[in-house]
């Protein structure tokens, strides 16, 4: 059964890395999720890997068959890959039934009879529930239906692997919640492997048995959802999955004995302690270590001919701090003193007991849940609070900070350092 | 892409000198087909076509010619020689190609061993020259009966072999006052005749060469002379201001008066697409005191009614007191082709149209086009009586087609005749000099 | 994968694959197919043609300045530019050819583009016929409205020929600049290219999202502003397609400039062609050079627009302006009007001259006397050579006429289909490769003919025909040259059209493994089959009428068009009126069951 082995998989236009360096394994069965702002290459990464588009260089292999090598040459076109596509517009053929549409695949294969086909069509239009419409045309279809004619065409040759690119974006957020959970038991009635393309980062934690997440063409993080969510690898991934998102709080300060000692929130005390303990002096040399060989990697790519210098740019992501006047935000150089700590909304507790006076600044119930937005200082953190309950915008709270999962980074590289719990 | 272009720019440029290794010269001996002509010109009607069948029996014959009635002549002349050999049969293709191109068609054919065409039926001396006889792509073939009728021998005969001559003629309306009586009449002040451009026909600007020949700027002096002095007045200057260049030419004493008539008629003709549309215009009654040179065989086309009658129309020449040239006349040559696939029979189809007036029956039957056989010309004359074309149910109806032939023209008509090796002469001195000449544009002059 | 090459065996295997899976990409073949074809086709000519201008031609102009009767010379050159009648035969043509393209491109943009605004985006009355009969100029012939507008306007008092209808009926005379020269000629040809502006803007403002002018609206943007930031800037593509074919079109103009008295390279070429044929040719390649850069520069306009992905939204619905009550009536009688001068009118004009004693003869008109009109120019069934027949039958019975028609229409459906078949390949390969150089470079090559004049190209196929394999006035060399010339007409509208259809209908397939036969014939022509029956259609009108291509490649009787050339020569104007009436008949006829059956037609055109 077919596990995907992306290796060292390159795709540029000119300067511009769509995919940069990409290595990945996608495990049969699974379902792995491509995540991503717009942009990012999630897109070009499953077209390279379904054979629709032709990446620079590097190595594809689906199950034991190379399907892509630059270096031998073999690019095995998409229609030897024996894969399944569903496509962001659905791409359905306007001008068949959608009979037609579901069935025109099969008939080309020629190893079915007419009753056979006819059986598979039935079959699957069952699976997505689209019997009663096989006579009509595609334009006679609202969106979510076309979705599942798109879904049984792709269905009903039976593709070992199933490429999904933005299948849900088009429809409606009702709709589109539905959808969802048929995918999700479709994976498992199916048991196919799925790779799926979204920005939607709810979309990629809720289907997921792994995320893997890019931006600018690197890969970010290629981990189970949860440990995306609760262990990101850098700010960039910390701030792009959770909602409402992750607060970040500047922290500067230095190690003492295990523990850190910062300054928070202006001129706050707090001790961050590791969930595992970590030397932060130790940590520095690793990474510097491991930045060292990337850049001689690089340099050693760089004397290749060929080589085409990046245009579009790594740089380190730009976290944001909230703050109720932005103005007097200064952007100084940051140092190794500098950390930030990230908190998830949801590790943030207001209890009479808590160390830190807040004012609410905002609050908004949706009933199953509360999202408050806490004012300390000049900062703002946003919170949430289970259960209904109300709060007065201006009152006075306490707040501290629960768990052992808050997040801390260094500020030069945005990577993570370690999980732990601040203490104000 | 633009690279590419350039590369492939370069390469254009490049390709024409590698091929000109290639490229062939004409051959001094005797070609077969020349050696053929000139056992055909010892030959009679019959025994060609007895070649002829012998040749192309059950063959196609290709012709090309400036007159499509090639196409009409050649099943008379098949049907002649089935009367020499009943089972005869041939297929032929006649083709008539537009403006100049028969003569780069004859060209690139003649870069082939064996060509397409037997023969040509072609107009326009001087090009025939320069392009064609110089460059030894047509053969000339006088056929012994022809030769005979005009009382030469066909061995010692130089020039072509005209099948006949056309005149182009001055006529004006006659509907309004004015009178044309002499021919610098048409290059007065603020007439502008209907001529086709010399540029899109080129026999016109042959017609222009011509003049400048001795015989005919004599006929332009001495119609010069009949003027009034005021009407001299005019044009003197014009002819003065031309003398050094006539001599420069080395033209004759009265190569001025021609240049002078040929520099004033190209200021001021009104180019016309064609000469049918010319004569349309002219039998127009609107057309008041407009003239013309055009094909004198146009008028047959013009049908009576209430606007537009051939009765609105003079022939300059035919005017009683009438001076100067009537008109211009110019041929169509037959050749063989140098690489021709069926020489006989191309020479017998020559020999048919020259000497026999079935042969020459698809031209005949029109006034304007005179055989150069004399016999075949009289016959034609005979049968068709041209010289009462204007007559219906025995009425003088329309005097203006009565054509007064072939020799009335050359003699009193005073036409002036294409001369194929003068032309040629002088294309590039008083050609060139005529491309230089402003011609007239209507807006211009308003 | 076996790993145990030699180096050299694995790079051979590594180029091996590295051409399989070229190959393996139909889009691929068919773009490397192409290129070989279009290349010799598009090359070849132009290679002819720059020979020629550098031969030494027996019997003109440059055998007299080099005294040689063969070889090569540049003297050429050095006389055309610098002689002293480098003016006359170089510089003025050329002003003049320059000024009548610009001026046709402004008249027919003017005209159309207007036109297609009118009948897109308002409320005007009587859509249906105005849309119809207002590619009527295309239709015909080109230089048919140049002949009307001397019937029409030429008097003995000006023009100094004949009076036209204008003048004889009524007394009135027109200026000479109004008469002939640049004027009827931009005019003549701007109406005659108007329908191109038409179909490719009209294209545009049908298919254009109202709401891109509906937001600027509720912006409160005030209108004219609307026009010039918002509207025209969605046409500007549709505006530069049009200037690249007016402009390659006009400017290779003949029978028009001709008809009209204006010199322009292409008239000057014919004219100067007997003594010097070498400069002739020289003219031939600046017009083609001229024909280059109008695409340069067409390419350099819309190179920042690097996606053509179609301006359809999602409410398709286009605003419709309101013109007012009496608006609506009015312009559209005024449009009633004019296109009744420009299309219904000529072919009144053709019809009633097949009944005239004489060409152009309107007594009838002024004594409505029934013996001023005639049918034997139809009804004659023997060979009479008097009374103007010039031994030709009536009309109907001329075998020549109908031999001539069947010829016509092989002709114009062989090139159809071949142009058809191949511009839709191209336009679909280049489309899937819209960024490959080699795509580019077909695109682009493809095109070239078209921009090249049609008698340029002939000249060019003529001499690469005549000499070495002889198809001299064959079927086969007009379909050839047909094919060549046309094949940009079918290649962009195919192209237009595929790169309106979103790629991925064509990778679902592929995924599925369906054949690329199988994608072209059951998804992708069927989606687009209007657009690409247009691609068909238009070589087929244009080729039915085409006269300057062909009037050099073959005699007199082959095809219609030529026959109508030559009965026009002769002066046996009833003929080529009837001939014209036949061809325009024949195109509506055409037109009109294409658009029953396929649903395609031809004001679909170009614009897809």
């Amino acid at each position: 059964m077919p596990k995907i082995v992306l290796t060292d998989i390159t795709k540029r236009w000119g300067d511009f890395y769509a995919v940069d360096h990409l290595d990945l394994v996608i495990d049969d069965c699974s379902f792995v999720t491509l995540l991503g702002p717009s942009g990012c290459g999630k897109t070009t990464t499953l077209r390279m890997i379904a054979g629709l588009e032709t990446p620079t260089s590097g190595r594809i292999e689906i199950g034991d068959t190379v399907v892509f090598d630059s270096e031998k040459g073999i690019n095995v076109p998409a229609n030897k890959r024996h894969v399944g596509f569903l496509f962001q517009n659905y791409a359905l053929w306007p001008n068949m039934t959608v009979y037609q549409n579901i069935s025109f695949g099969l008939k080309n294969l020629k190893k079915y009879t007419k009753q056979e086909i006819d059986e598979i069509v039935q079959r699957v239009a069952r699976v997505v529930k689209i019997e009663m419409f096989l006579d009509r045309y595609p334009s006679e279809l609202s969106g979510g239906q076309q979705q599942r004619v798109a879904i049984a065409r792709t269905l009903a040759p039976e593709p070992e692997v199933i490429f999904m690119d933005e299948p849900l974006s088009n429809l409606d957020a009702k709709l589109r919640l539905e959808m969802r959970s048929e995918l999700q038991r479709l994976h498992l009635t199916t048991g196919r492997t799925f790779v799926y393309v979204t920005h939607d980062q709810m979309e990629a934690m809720t289907l997921a048995t792994k995320i893997c997440l890019i931006e600018n063409g690197v890969l970010q993080q290629y981990d189970p959802p949860l440990k995306v969510y609760g262990k990101p690898n850098n700010l960039f991934v910390a701030d792009f999955v959770g909602s409402p998102s992750i607060n970040f709080i500047d922290a500067v300060g230095t190690q003492n004995e295990g523990s850190m000692d910062f300054t928070v929130l202006d001129d706050k005390k707090a001790t961050f302690s590791f969930a595992e303990p970590i030397d932060i002096a130790n940590w520095r040399e690793a990474e510097k270590k491991a930045d060292a060989e990337r850049a001689a990697a690089k340099a050693e790519l760089a004397k290749n001919k060929k080589h085409v210098e990046k245009g579009n740019k790594d740089t380190v992501f730009k976290y944001h701090v909230a703050m109720v006047d932005d103005s007097a935000k200064q952007d100084a150089e940051p140092t190794e003193n500098d950390y930030v700590i990230g908190v998830r909304p949801e590790m943030i507790e207001i209890c009479d007991d808590g160390g830190i006076e807040a004012e609410i600044y905002s609050a908004m119930p949706t009933g199953m849940e509360t999202t408050v937005r806490l004012r300390i200082g000049n900062f703002l953190l946003t919170g949430v609070v289970f259960g209904g309950v109300t709060y007065e915008i201006g009152s006075k709270v306490n707040v501290r900070f629960k768990g052992n999962g808050l997040m801390l980074f260094s500020r030069i590289s945005g990577r993570i350092i370690g999980t732990g719990a601040l203490k104000v | 892409m633009k690279k590419l272009l350039a590369l492939v720019l370069v390469a254009l440029m490049v390709i024409p000198f590698v091929l000109s290794a290639c490229s062939s010269t004409p051959k001094k001996e005797q070609s077969e087909v020349q050696k053929i002509i000139e056992q055909a010109q010892g030959m009679s009607l019959e025994e060609l076509a007895k070649k002829a069948i012998e040749e192309s029996k059950g063959k196609t014959f290709y012709g090309v010619g400036n007159s499509s009635r090639g196409k009409s002549a050649l099943p008379v002349f098949i049907e002649y020689l089935q009367t020499i050999d009943s089972t005869y049969t041939l297929e032929f293709d006649w083709q008539q190609p537009k403006n100049n191109k028969i003569f780069d068609q004859l060209t690139a054919e003649s870069k082939k061993t064996v060509g397409t065409y037997a023969m040509t039926l072609i107009q326009d001396g001087n090009q025939i020259e320069s392009k064609m006889v110089q460059t030894g792509i047509l053969d000339t073939f006088i056929p012994k009966e022809w030769a005979e009728a005009k009382g030469v021998s066909a061995d010692k005969y130089e020039g072509y072999l005209p099948l006949q001559t056309l005149n182009k003629v001055f006529m004006f309306n006659s509907v309004g006052t004015k009178t044309f009586d002499n021919c610098w009449d048409f290059v007065a002040k603020d007439a502008h005749g209907q001529f086709m451009d010399i540029d899109s026909e080129i026999v016109g600007k042959n017609f222009l060469y011509m003049l400048t020949k001795d015989e005919y700027s004599k006929y332009l002096k001495d119609a010069f002379d009949k003027l009034t002095a005021e009407e001299k007045a005019y044009f003197q200057p014009t002819i003065d201001a031309l003398a050094e260049t006539a001599k420069d030419f080395g033209l004759g004493e009265n190569g001025k008066y021609a240049l002078a008539w040929i520099k004033l008629w190209v200021g001021s003709y009104n180019k016309v697409e064609d000469d049918g549309p010319i004569c349309q215009n002219l039998v127009d009654a609107s057309a008041v005191d407009q003239f013309g040179l055009l094909v004198y065989s146009k008028l047959r086309s013009i049908e009576e009614s209430d606007t537009k009658s051939k009765n609105n129309v003079k022939v300059a020449a035919y005017e009683d007191n009438y001076e100067g040239i009537g008109g211009y006349g110019y041929c169509h040559y037959l050749f063989v082709t140098d690489n021709s696939p069926l020489p006989w029979t191309a020479c017998a189809f020559i020999a048919y149209m020259t000497c026999t007036q079935k042969g020459f029956e698809a031209w005949g039957k029109d006034m304007g086009g005179y055989s150069s056989n004399p016999k075949v010309a009289k016959e034609n004359e005979e049968l068709h009586n041209h010289a009462k074309g204007g007559y219906v149910d025995g009425e003088n109806k329309f005097p203006v087609k009565n054509d007064r032939g072939y020799d009335w023209w050359v003699g009193d008509g005073k036409l002036v005749l294409e001369d194929p090796a003068y032309c040629a002469k002088v294309a590039f001195t008083v050609g060139s000099w005529i491309e230089t000449l402003d011609k007239y544009t209507p807006a211009a002059d308003k | 994968m076996q790993m145990t090459f030699s180096p050299q065996a694995n790079r051979r295997a590594v180029i091996w694959n590295k051409i399989k899976t070229f190959f393996s990409k139909p889009q691929n073949t068919i773009l490397v197919i192409m290129a070989v074809i279009c290349t010799f086709t598009t090359f070849a000519p132009i290679v002819a043609i720059v020979e020629d201008t550098l031969k030494i031609h027996p019997g003109t102009i440059d055998a007299n300045l080099t005294g040689r009767s063969s070889g090569f010379t540049i003297v050429n050159y050095t006389d055309l530019f610098t002689s002293t009648i480098a003016k006359q035969n170089l510089w003025n043509p050329l002003l003049n050819t320059l000024i009548l393209a610009v001026g046709s491109c402004v008249v027919s943009i003017l005209y159309g583009g207007l036109f297609a605004f009118l009948v897109t985006r308002t409320n005007l009355r009587f859509k249906k016929y105005l849309s119809a009969i207002f590619i009527f100029p295309y239709i015909m012939p080109q230089w048919t409205l140049a002949t009307v507008w001397k019937n029409m306007f030429d008097s003995v008092a000006v023009t100094g020929n004949r009076d036209g209808l204008l003048a004889g009926l009524f007394g009135v005379t027109m200026p000479q600049w109004w008469c002939a020269g640049m004027f009827p000629s931009i005019l003549v040809l701007g109406l005659h290219y108007a329908p191109f502006a038409y179909i490719l803007i009209g294209g545009i403002f049908r298919n254009m999202d109202a709401n891109l002018e509906e937001a600027a609206t509720i912006l409160n943007t005030p209108k004219w502003k609307i026009m010039t930031h918002v509207t025209l800037p969605l046409i500007r593509p549709a505006i530069l397609s049009t200037i690249l074919l007016v402009f390659g079109s006009a400017m290779g103009s003949y029978p028009v400039p001709h008809f009209l008295g204006l010199t322009t390279l292409s008239t000057r070429y014919i004219e100067i062609n007997d003594r010097r044929a070498g400069q002739a040719s020289i003219l031939a390649v600046i017009m083609m050079l001229l024909g280059i850069g109008i695409m340069y520069f067409n390419q350099r306009s819309l190179k920042s627009r690097k996606s053509y992905t179609t301006v359809t939204g999602k409410s398709g619905q286009t605003s419709v302006i309101n013109l007012g009550k009496v608006g609506k009536i009015v312009i559209a009688i005024i449009l009633v009007l004019i296109t009744f001068f420009t299309s219904i009118f000529p072919i009144i004009s053709f019809a009633f001259e097949t009944f005239l004693p004489n060409p152009g003869d309107y007594s009838f008109l002024k004594t409505f006397n029934t013996d001023n009109l005639t049918t034997k120019w139809w009804t004659t069934s023997e060979n009479v050579s008097e009374n103007g027949m010039y031994g030709q039958k009536g009309m109907l019975f001329n075998e020549m006429i109908w031999r001539g028609f069947g010829g016509t229409m092989l002709v114009s459906v062989a090139c159809a289909l071949a142009a058809g078949v191949i511009g839709t390949l191209i336009g679909y390969a280049v489309s899937k490769k819209r960024r490959s150089k080699l795509a580019g470079y077909v695109n682009s090559v493809a095109f070239l003919p078209y921009l090249m004049p049609s008698i340029a190209v002939s000249i060019a196929f003529f001499k690469l025909f005549s000499s070495g394999i002889n198809l001299f006035n064959t079927y086969w060399l007009l379909i050839i040259v047909g094919t060549v010339k046309y094949i940009p007409f079918a290649s962009r509208s195919s192209l237009n059209s595929m790169l309106q259809l979103s790629g991925e209908i064509e990778e679902a397939a592929i995924i599925q493994d369906i054949p690329w036969r199988k994608r072209m014939t059951r998804i992708i022509v069927p989606i687009q089959k209007s657009s690409i029956v247009s691609g068909f259609l238009l070589p087929f009108m244009t080729c039915l009428r085409e006269l300057s291509l062909f009037m050099l490649l073959c005699g007199q009787g082959l095809i219609l068009s030529t026959q109508l050339d030559y009965f026009d020569e002769m002066g046996l104007y009833a003929f080529s009126s009837g001939i014209n009436l036949i061809l325009i008949v024949t195109i509506l006829i055409c037109n009109a069951l294409v658009n029953k059956i396929t649903g395609a037609s031809l004001d679909k055109g170009i614009g897809g």
